[in-house]
């Protein structure tokens, strides 16, 4: 559970004026909403997904076939960082088909504060009679699954000289991307059959009750991953004082995106804050009164952005305290920024969560 | 999975017990009268005993100290009991007639409830699970209610963390779910060494008379909420406070004698219910059971006669269940506003409120009354 939901919901109900709770968005406005953000961001999110993950598949499938040689590794990473970043523009969706099957876990199991996956990878690689295919990566720990067992594949000091045709790495990976473009097109496959007319038709599943109540798993889409922002790609890296901070704890430390994971994340955040046509929450807030609250949170989103701008991420293990001031207050930030997002969802009487988020 | 109307009617076939109330399947209109109660959190942020009926209308307001968990009909006089939730010390006892605020207890100095209750069968006494002072293990305690609330005894729960517990048909016994979590405030403290339980307790002598436990490798599945049949069958809704991607039970079944039983969700559902379960609750047949999972947004329906899963009905945030006078028919309360009636055997979902439903939150548990 993360730790933001109990202090921010006890202290909304006060802070809302007796307006706010009597005006809100139309059913209208909710349906032009939620098929605003299916058509221009979840539908093109979950493709472009599955197309970057169908190239990283492609190039792997090349380099392993022996067709080019290991000056060539540079090209199937950048294929890995284009597929992480289309998957960092689609994270925070966690509803609908990624939900089901564990498939969220299976595409990106992270932190794995257990710390098993190195271990379970290193194992995994040194059975070389192991045929990697679907069967076997349905079967698998999620420690060899996803993201992270492909960076941990790619982008190791060994890769070089490992990911040869034939050989262990290059079998593993090559099932590896099989697996998750497969994942990633069921994904899809299943919003365009079924989920998308849950969500825009809501009366013609037994899901949600109205237009309104399809749009809350989106509203929950816009404001919680910014707790996960905060207590797990940055608390968890930097802990509580600048001797606990571990750079190599960060989300890709390995392929240098730990960085531009957090921005894309707040660039999507914010085309689904203010980015959708032809009406977004902000341009809904602004119909509710609210037209400097409105503002301000994008302009956060902004200022988040301009910070993040000015990171780079560290050459060594431990951070400069530059840096670790710099990303504590980022983490602040973000932290302001879900609680300024929580108080727009009291103005549009929109509920993340009541049991689901402190029951007992 | 939906089940047709027609083989339910076959099922009613097979099912003396049920087929006698088969008349029940179409008396809804019955349930004119009758109206539910749950706590709830207010557009105003203070937390209310909420009494309404089944038409969705607003009978009664009565705000409470703070956050309640349980509400509890008296079985004989009209009296509603609104239990705080964990760690809290208030007793809330309402008028369910009159309408009238009646009496709130404070619980011992240095005990605290767990936020359930049950009444003995007999009316007279309130039993409470609690926090002991100092002792890790939990404990019953029994007032009396027709001398003034005194405590007259207390009893071990044999277990850390009882929750929710209910009476066996026999009137005498009583099963109790030991969470198995020590807390502080309510921050968990002992997740890696805690040890859930089900234990079966004598409700005069506190005699221990069963105590079940998951296989070790499930120890981090909190027994918390609990609900018995007419037969005895008691359907446990579980929270794993493990790790997210554990495969473990998340609703179980016991009979007194028997090993606890997992019972066996469709893969499709269990990877979404997020580990937890929050309210678990049997039909008035006693042939069929819901468990709902509020941050999976399902509530659950069992044939527990078979101990097989039958559907799902999406509701979001739902928690709280009550069954109604009709067999397989339960409603289920909202952490959004509304409230739903669901069917164990088809997939038809009404609201209760069918204009705008309130502008609260349900709490976890709601009672028919």
């Amino acid at each position: 559970m993360l730790k933001k939901y109990y202090l921010s919901a006890l202290a909304l109900p006060l802070m809302l004026s007796s307006a706010w709770l009597q005006a809100e968005p139309t059913e209208q406005q909710w349906q032009t909403y939620n098929k605003a953000a299916l058509e221009q961001q979840i539908l093109p999110g979950y493709q472009a997904l599955e197309a970057r993950l169908n190239t990283l598949h492609n190039r792997l499938e090349t380099y392993c076939s022996g067709q080019v040689d290991s000056s060539q590794l540079p090209e199937v990473r950048q294929a890995y960082r284009e597929a992480m970043d289309a998957w960092q523009g689609i994270q925070h969706v966690q509803f609908g088909p990624i939900t089901l099957f564990m498939r969220n876990y299976a595409l990106h199991y992270w932190p794995d504060k257990r710390g098993t996956g190195a271990r379970q990878i290193r194992s995994a690689l040194n059975q070389t009679e192991t045929v990697y295919d679907v069967e076997y990566f349905r079967e698998a720990s999620v420690s060899l699954q996803g993201f992270p067992a492909m960076e941990r594949v790619l982008f190791a000091p060994e890769t070089k000289s490992l990911l040869k045709p034939g050989q262990n790495y290059c079998r593993f990976a090559e099932g590896l991307s099989q697996h998750m473009l497969g994942t990633a097109r069921e994904i899809r496959q299943e919003w365009q059959d079924e989920q998308k007319n849950q969500m825009l038709q809501p009366d013609s599943s037994t899901y949600y009750s109205n237009h309104k109540a399809a749009a809350v798993p989106l509203m929950k889409s816009l404001a919680e991953p910014l707790l996960v922002i905060e207590d797990y790609k940055l608390d968890y890296v930097l802990g509580d004082h600048p001797e606990e901070a571990r750079w190599k704890r960060s989300e890709s430390w390995r392929s240098g995106q730990t960085l531009s994971n957090i921005r894309i994340n707040l660039e999507s955040l914010q085309e689904l804050y203010s980015g959708l046509k032809p009406l977004s929450i902000k341009s809904l807030l602004a119909a509710e009164g609210e037209e400097d609250f409105a503002e301000t949170i994008d302009q956060e989103f902004d200022r988040l952005q301009q910070k993040l701008a000015a990171l780079s991420a560290p050459e060594k293990p431990r951070l400069s305290p530059e840096l670790d001031r710099q990303l504590r207050e980022l983490e602040t930030g973000i932290s302001d920024l879900y609680e300024q997002l929580e108080l727009a969802m009291g103005v549009l009487n929109i509920q993340l969560g009541f049991n689901s988020r402190d029951g007992d | 999975m939906e089940i047709k109307r027609r083989q339910f009617l076959t099922w009613l076939a097979a099912t003396p017990a049920l087929a006698a109330n088969s008349s029940l399947l179409m008396a809804a209109s019955e349930g004119a009268s009758l109206r539910f109660a749950s706590s709830a959190r207010g557009s105003d942020g203070h937390f209310y005993l909420k009494i309404a009926s089944l038409e969705g209308k607003e009978l009664a307001s009565h705000r409470l100290p703070d956050r309640a968990h349980q509400v509890l009909a008296h079985p004989t006089k009209p009296w509603m009991f609104t239990l705080a939730r964990r760690p809290g010390t208030f007793i809330d006892i309402y008028d369910a007639q009159a309408l009238k605020p009646q009496a709130q207890i404070e619980v011992k100095s240095g005990y605290r409830l767990y936020g359930h209750a049950q009444v003995s069968p007999d009316g007279r006494y309130l039993y409470t699970s609690e926090r002991h002072p100092t002792e890790p293990e939990g404990r019953l305690v029994v007032r009396d209610l027709e001398d003034n609330h005194q405590v007259v005894r207390e009893m071990t729960t044999y277990g850390i963390g009882p929750h929710e517990f209910h009476w066996l048909p026999d009137g005498q016994t009583l099963v109790v779910a030991n969470g198995g979590i020590a807390t502080e405030g309510r921050e968990k403290v002992n997740l890696d060494s805690m040890q859930p339980s089900l234990v079966y307790l004598d409700s005069e002598t506190g005699e221990l008379l069963e105590k079940r436990t998951l296989p070790e490798e499930f120890h981090q599945c909190s027994i918390r909420h609990l609900d018995v049949a007419a037969d005895g069958q008691v359907v446990i809704a579980l929270q794993y406070q493990g790790h997210p991607i554990d495969r473990v039970p998340l609703i179980a079944a016991h009979h007194r004698g028997e090993e606890l039983a997992e019972l066996i969700l469709p893969e499709r559902i269990r990877s979404q219910l997020q580990q937890y379960c929050g309210s678990a609750c049997f039909d008035s047949s006693g042939r069929f059971a819901a468990v709902s999972a509020p941050r999976g947004n399902l509530t659950t329906l069992w044939d527990m006669q078979e101990r097989h899963f039958l559907n799902a009905a999406y509701i979001a945030d739902g928690c709280g269940i009550a069954s109604t006078q009709v067999a397989g028919e339960f409603l289920v309360s909202s952490g959004q506003g509304q409230v739903f009636t669901i069917q164990a055997l088809s997939e038809e979902r009404q609201p209760v409120f069918t204009r705008t439903p309130p502008q609260v939150n349900w709490d976890n548990h709601m009672t028919l009354i």
